[in-house]
């Protein structure tokens, strides 16, 4: 089975990932590929959205002779990201209570 | 399929967003190769898939937040009303109301219609024309220099020989009157003429004094009103 995230889940996740450290495309990609299955497509229009939104700022930075395009989040971010956890937290502790109700009664209160 | 070939594929199924829009999203894929390192460009080419199928996700995203953009739309897409400036290609006509919501005066290109070339083509006529046009100006302002000195000169000769007038017809009958050996008719002329001359010239000083309040201010108002309409054609603008 696969579960699929919402896009306001996938915005979420990206915002989280994008926290933890100021970070490019490929590595946002990978790390979250690392704990789903998303395509390698995915990604771009999400990150342009964020961006284009408010929620995350890009800016370049030499790298291997190159550049690179670095994104960090931005306060707007941070305040959708905890709005999106408060709101992960609600709905895992609700599908919780249908999951393993029957296992662990006293979960219900 | 290499990596050129799908970011060639890529920019021609991008053709239809604006520039800012389209380099972003190429430069992300560059990118993206690059950090990924050759050796995974073939996991990443499969997982990618058709560069067709990645610029639809792309032109999605993209109408989404611009309603004016359709990305069946083969052709550069023109921002409309709702697209935000800042964003893609600046071909924004900057609309009147705007102006006046800054509190900006409105360019005089704007309101004539006047198009970026036709400024261009007028001022460089302008420079280019300047031995010309500069010879003209110093002519016009020559002309009008000497016709104010013909004015201030009939101005002072007439203060002049008026005054003259009045101080020679006083000194003429004081004289007479003054006179010792002379015959009482003389005297008589003498004081006569003098008042005559006197009379003469304080008739010439009002005359002078009404032409300097009366047809003077009237004269300088139309020499005004002809230049303006020399130099201002579209006058009342």
């Amino acid at each position: 089975m696969t579960i699929t995230p919402s896009a306001a889940l996938m915005d979420a996740i990206v915002l989280s990932v994008v926290a933890r450290d100021g970070t490019y495309g490929y590595k946002i990609t990978q790390d979250i590929r690392s704990v789903m299955e998303i395509s390698e497509s995915t990604l771009y229009p999400v990150l342009r959205r964020l961006q284009k939104e408010g929620y995350l700022d890009v800016y370049d930075q030499e790298f291997a002779g190159r550049n690179r395009r670095y994104y960090r989040i931005t306060p707007k971010g941070g305040v959708l990201l905890e709005e999106s956890l408060e709101e992960w937290e609600n709905f895992k502790s609700r599908l919780d209570r249908v999951f393993y109700s029957q296992q662990t009664p006293r979960d219900q209160g | 399929m290499t990596k050129q070939e799908f970011m060639y594929r890529l920019a021609q199924q991008l053709i239809s967003l604006p520039p800012e829009e389209r380099v972003c999203a190429l430069k992300f894929y560059d990118e993206y190769f690059a950090d990924a390192g050759e050796e995974n460009w073939e996991a990443v080419l499969r997982d990618l898939g058709s560069p067709e199928g990645v610029a639809q996700t792309i032109k999605e995203d993209f109408a989404q937040r611009n309603p004016g953009y359709d990305p069946g739309n083969q052709y550069t897409y023109r921002p409309g009303p709702q697209y935000q400036p800042g964003q893609g290609r600046q071909t924004y006509t900057t609309s009147p109301e705007t102006y006046r919501q800054r509190g900006q005066a409105e360019p005089q290109v704007y309101r004539q219609g006047m198009s970026g070339g036709a400024v261009v083509l007028i001022v460089t006529l302008l420079v280019l024309g300047s031995p010309i046009w500069l010879a003209l100006l110093a002519a016009a302002v020559g002309v009008i220099l000497a016709l104010a000195g013909v004015v201030i000169g009939l101005v002072v000769a007439a203060v002049v020989a008026t005054g003259a007038l009045v101080l020679g017809g006083v000194s003429c009958a004081w004289a007479a009157v003054t006179a010792l050996a002379i015959t009482p008719g003389l005297r008589l002329l003498g004081v006569g003429g003098g008042l005559l001359l006197t009379g003469i010239g304080l008739l010439a000083a009002l005359l002078g004094i009404w032409i300097a309040v009366h047809v003077l201010p009237a004269l300088f108002r139309g020499v005004v009103d002809l230049c303006r309409r020399l130099f201002h054609r579209k006058g009342g603008n």
